[in-house]
């Protein structure tokens, strides 16, 4: 009769933790070890990223003085918006702040979102490009921010339940010795 | 501060928790230690998948998710304590969790703007 034996007794732990947790000798561990995993998966995988929702443009019969004002005749007129993440109710960028501290423009009227500024006569317009590259780069800086705070948040979450859980094997411990 | 979104559910629903706990006589402190500890496990990570994940429809995932907790607690009551009911613990999970989530949707069925606060 052959006689198996594990050549060290660390070893022989090792199998037979793998025996109660895959074997399923101990029905419960393996649930519940199970669900340590199972349960924070459902945290840890990314979660789709829905596009930010564009807000419609101002109604005229609702802000008639918005739209009664009018640039100068030779003056060139810009409307341009506060963007906010709707969804998430956040604030992403301000593109009339490239026109409010310009001196080559001037304020005129301003309603819910929207700002409308007016070239002078002979100024220098901001382009198309300019202002692209302004929200691209408040998106980047704003979208950095978010990780950012969900990487410390993710972090500080999961600490927290692992020191919990350790904490509890630790009374249990003491409960079934 | 994104911290006080967490600790305010979870001193709020550790509490009323212990208060649940008491008749199904978890009378001792280390008894009332591991509700603490089951709580602090689940009470953030559940709010922080309800920070996360912008549900479409938010009574049903709130009960997706309050089930998943019931679960979730059961298997850690019984692991801590394997020398007690299986039944009676997983009673008082399930009678915790139904009282803190029925809890939870006060404010919102009273238009209080301050979200869920028990888990």
């Amino acid at each position: 009769m052959v006689k198996m034996s594990f050549a060290s007794p660390s070893l022989d732990n090792g199998v037979r933790l793998a025996y109660i947790l895959l074997l399923g000798k101990m029905k419960f561990c393996k649930f519940f070890f199970a669900s340590l995993f199972i349960f924070p998966s459902f945290f840890i995988f990314p979660r789709p990223i829905r596009a930010d929702v564009i807000l419609p443009p101002l109604n005229p019969t609702n802000y008639p003085a918005f739209f009664e004002k009018q640039c100068q005749p030779g003056e060139k007129e810009v409307i341009c918006r506060v963007e906010h993440n709707k969804a998430q109710q956040e604030y992403l960028y301000d593109e009339c702040h490239l026109f409010k501290n310009n001196p080559h423009y001037y304020f005129l009227a301003a309603a819910f979102d929207s700002s409308k500024y007016c070239l002078r006569a002979g100024g220098k317009e901001v382009g198309q490009a300019e202002i692209e590259r302004y929200r691209l780069s408040a998106i980047q800086k704003y979208m950095a921010e978010i990780a950012k705070g969900k990487k410390d948040e993710r972090l500080f979450v999961f600490s927290v339940a692992g020191t919990a859980l350790v904490l509890l094997y630790v009374i249990r411990r003491t409960n079934v010795g | 501060m994104w911290v006080n979104y967490y600790l305010w559910p979870l001193l709020i629903t550790v509490i009323v928790e212990l208060v649940i706990a008491f008749p199904f006589g978890f009378k001792k402190v280390k008894e009332f230690l591991a509700i603490v500890l089951v709580n602090i496990v689940t009470n953030p990570l559940l709010n922080f998948a309800f920070r996360m994940i912008a549900a479409r429809n938010y009574f049903a995932f709130l009960l997706a998710s309050e089930i998943l907790v019931i679960v979730f607690e059961y298997f850690l009551l019984v692991f801590t304590f394997p020398q007690r009911s299986r039944k009676r613990l997983l009673a008082l999970s399930l009678v915790m969790n139904l009282v803190t989530s029925v809890l939870s949707l006060f404010p919102i069925l009273f238009g209080l703007d301050f979200g869920l606060i028990f888990r």
